[in-house]
């Protein structure tokens, strides 16, 4: 276990800066194409615009390091936002303030939603795939059984968060680094977060060394709720509105954000600080074929090429470095045997 | 933790739920009776999705039918054709005489209207034409070119011979609306060479894409002189981008941005009252899901009106909006 943890101690930074080197490609691409792209304003736009899905991967990251899947993420999004906004007694698309509470009955009903989620998954012994493609369907469809499909107006305290600014820094940027720094801590750090990576490890090995399997799965569909509720507060509040769109395929996004930022599907393995920069690299493809004015066409095609190299990047890099290891290895066997045949 | 402890989260986390649920009004596609002067006719409708927009399809059908007597039986296949299939087999058999479809795939809903008339039921698309209107006994749906054609133009008219940045926010690029919305726009300023499209963001019809593409370039270019909105529902985004720009400003005042939207909501509604958009374009909903039902009622009578409908919208304007406002349908609502 000690050696696992070292190990991927060593091997985060350098997938994070495999992939902060596609970034700074990328984005003197675009740089060279459009000198504004890395004006002052425009990185804070891109910073800005990278919040919401970094603080919504972090809480994926801790599913996805269980070995788990949160598909409902999305839905959960708009479920929260819309209970929130109702109980506000907003009932319009184009006039109503949400009240203080707000921020009190979207984090109440998104912790619901991903203590169900987890919950679910322990009791019905099925794929996390499975329950949560059900959440997401259940979560959505409460959510457009409350609005009727209507529009509501987001305006008021809501809007706090995801416009405002301290000290000339917009909130969301600092949300957005506070989480990514308290993941990471905490899953880097503590005893929790150890204790998730090494279920997403093995979950047999974690259920024989005594580990709290159930409670853990718990815990993290509810930080992936809570991350995702945040993330959702952001989004609304720079929008200023709250539409039956809001999360559809979120789910796809944030999970993307995930696995280019170097977390392994199957669990076990990746990062925060990773994750973050997966997030910010979707962004920074958006951020930049709009800057380039890029045809309409383009947009899919370059996001797809770009996350097909930051994959094969990670991929090329992780095998070198599995190379060199095995080598290493070889060498400290032949060394050994060398020695004891002297001896 | 104990299984019993966990049954008991679980029905806590239930409860939580259903207590945010408690204190909200709820609504949902359903059934919708008519007076039953008519005929006592049953038309079943399947909606490819629900949205603000059908809601307001849902409540202007709701209300014809109410007026010509005949009952109505929903279906919401949630953007899936597989599933819209299985709705039209399901309506069917529940005694639909007629079927009303927004088509969730223009080329998959063939199969469906074949299958249909094989059990004698016609079916009528509204809204979203199939590939070919000839397939169904009618289609009525709005124009999407001729409104994109008619915010070009308006365009034109504000740009008043000065060099002029447009941004051009797309609808959605696998959507007849959302490709003939742009066609009808480009179409409309192409002969205003003063006006440049300097940027063209995809948005899938959603607020997100709209916002940050505004924010994006308003950013490179901070002197942009107007936004082509798709769909009302990206007012709000446009709202808060401009707002952040320091060029939330109404019509008529230095700095304002000219805004041209389409759909005719309540927030297009509040925006041209306000000042904030230049002119809307309304989709006629009301003429449109009246037409549509007539035409279901007239084809389960066995005289189908064998045609093609494309109703442009209504545009408004600051000006206007008053004596206008009993022809869009989200300044009733």
């Amino acid at each position: 276990m000690t050696e696992v943890s070292s190990r991927r101690r060593v091997r985060v930074p350098v997938q994070s800066l495999v992939l902060l080197g596609v970034i700074v490609v990328a984005s003197l691409v675009f740089f060279v194409l459009s000198p504004s792209f890395l004006s002052v304003g425009n990185v804070g736009n891109v910073l800005l615009q990278a919040a919401p899905t970094v603080v919504a991967a972090v809480g994926m990251t801790f599913v996805i390091m269980t070995g788990g899947i949160d598909l409902s993420v999305g839905s959960l999004i708009n479920l929260a936002m819309v209970a929130a906004i109702a109980a506000s007694g907003v009932t319009s698309a184009s006039s109503g303030d949400s009240s203080g509470w707000t921020y009190v009955v979207a984090i109440a009903v998104a912790l619901a939603c991903g203590l169900f989620n987890g919950l679910a998954i322990n009791l019905l012994k099925v794929h996390p795939l499975l329950v949560t493609l059900g959440t997401l369907t259940l979560y959505r469809g409460i959510a457009l059984h409350i609005t009727g499909a209507g529009d509501r107006a987001a305006a008021g305290p809501i809007t706090a968060l995801g416009r405002g600014d301290i000290g000339g820094i917009a909130v969301p940027i600092i949300v957005a680094i506070v989480v990514v720094l308290l993941g990471s801590f905490v899953m880097r750090s503590t005893v929790f977060g150890r204790q998730v990576v090494a279920l997403g490890g093995s979950e047999r090995s974690a259920r024989e060394t005594g580990l709290p399997v159930r409670r853990l799965r718990i815990a993290v569909y509810v930080i992936s709720a809570l991350c995702a509720v945040i993330s959702g507060i952001l989004t609304v509040g720079q929008i200023g509105t709250l539409q039956v769109s809001l999360g559809v395929n979120y789910e796809f996004t944030v999970i993307t954000a995930v696995i280019v930022g170097g977390t392994s599907l199957f669990g076990g393995k990746g990062s925060i600080v990773g994750t973050a920069l997966g997030a910010l690299l979707l962004t920074v493809i958006v951020n930049g074929l709009n800057s380039i004015d890029a045809s309409i066409y383009v947009y899919d095609v370059v996001r797809g090429l770009v996350l097909v190299a930051a994959v094969l990047a990670d991929s090329l890099t992780t095998r070198r470095l599995s190379l060199r290891r095995r080598g290493r290895q070889k060498q400290i066997l032949a060394e050994a045997t060398s020695a004891g045949a002297h001896a | 933790m104990g299984k019993t402890r966990m049954t008991a989260f679980a029905v806590g986390a239930v409860v939580v739920m259903a207590g945010a649920l408690a204190g909200c009004s709820s609504e949902v596609p359903g059934t919708s009776s008519g007076s039953a002067s008519g005929d006592d006719i049953t038309i079943g409708v399947s909606f490819d999705n629900m949205t603000a927009f059908r809601e307001g399809e849902k409540a202007a059908l709701d209300k014809a039918a109410k007026e010509l007597g005949v009952k109505l039986k929903y279906q919401v296949a949630q953007l899936d054709a597989q599933t819209q299939s299985t709705q039209i087999q399901t309506l069917i058999s529940q005694g639909a005489r007629a079927i009303v479809a927004i088509p969730s795939d223009i080329e998959a809903i063939k199969a469906d209207i074949d299958s249909a008339q094989a059990d004698g039921v016609p079916i009528v698309t509204l809204d979203q034409a199939p590939s070919e209107t000839s397939w169904v006994s009618y289609h009525v749906g709005g124009d999407p070119h001729a409104d994109g054609l008619a915010a070009g133009k308006k365009f034109v008219e504000l740009a008043a011979g000065k060099p002029y940045k447009l941004l051009e926010l797309q609808g959605a690029l696998n959507n007849d609306n959302g490709i003939r919305r742009s066609s009808g726009l480009h179409e409309g300023i192409k002969d205003a060479p003063n006006i440049t499209i300097v940027s063209s963001i995809p948005t899938d019809w959603k607020p997100e894409p709209a916002l940050t593409g505004i924010q994006n370039t308003l950013q490179k270019y901070p002197d942009l002189d107007g936004i082509f909105i798709p769909t009302d529902g990206q007012i709000p985004p446009a709202y808060s981008a401009l707002k952040a720009a320091n060029r939330f400003v109404p019509a008529g005042q230095e700095g304002h941005v000219d805004i041209v939207a389409i759909d005719g909501d309540s927030n297009g509604c509040k925006a041209v009252k306000d000042g904030y958009v230049d002119m809307d374009i309304a989709t006629p909903i009301p003429a449109m899901t009246k037409n549509a039902l007539e035409a279901a009622i007239a084809a389960a009578k066995g005289k189908p009106k064998n045609k093609a409908e494309f109703l442009p919208g209504t545009p408004y304007t600051p000006a206007d909006v008053d004596k206008l406002a009993s022809q869009v349908w989200g300044c009733a609502s």
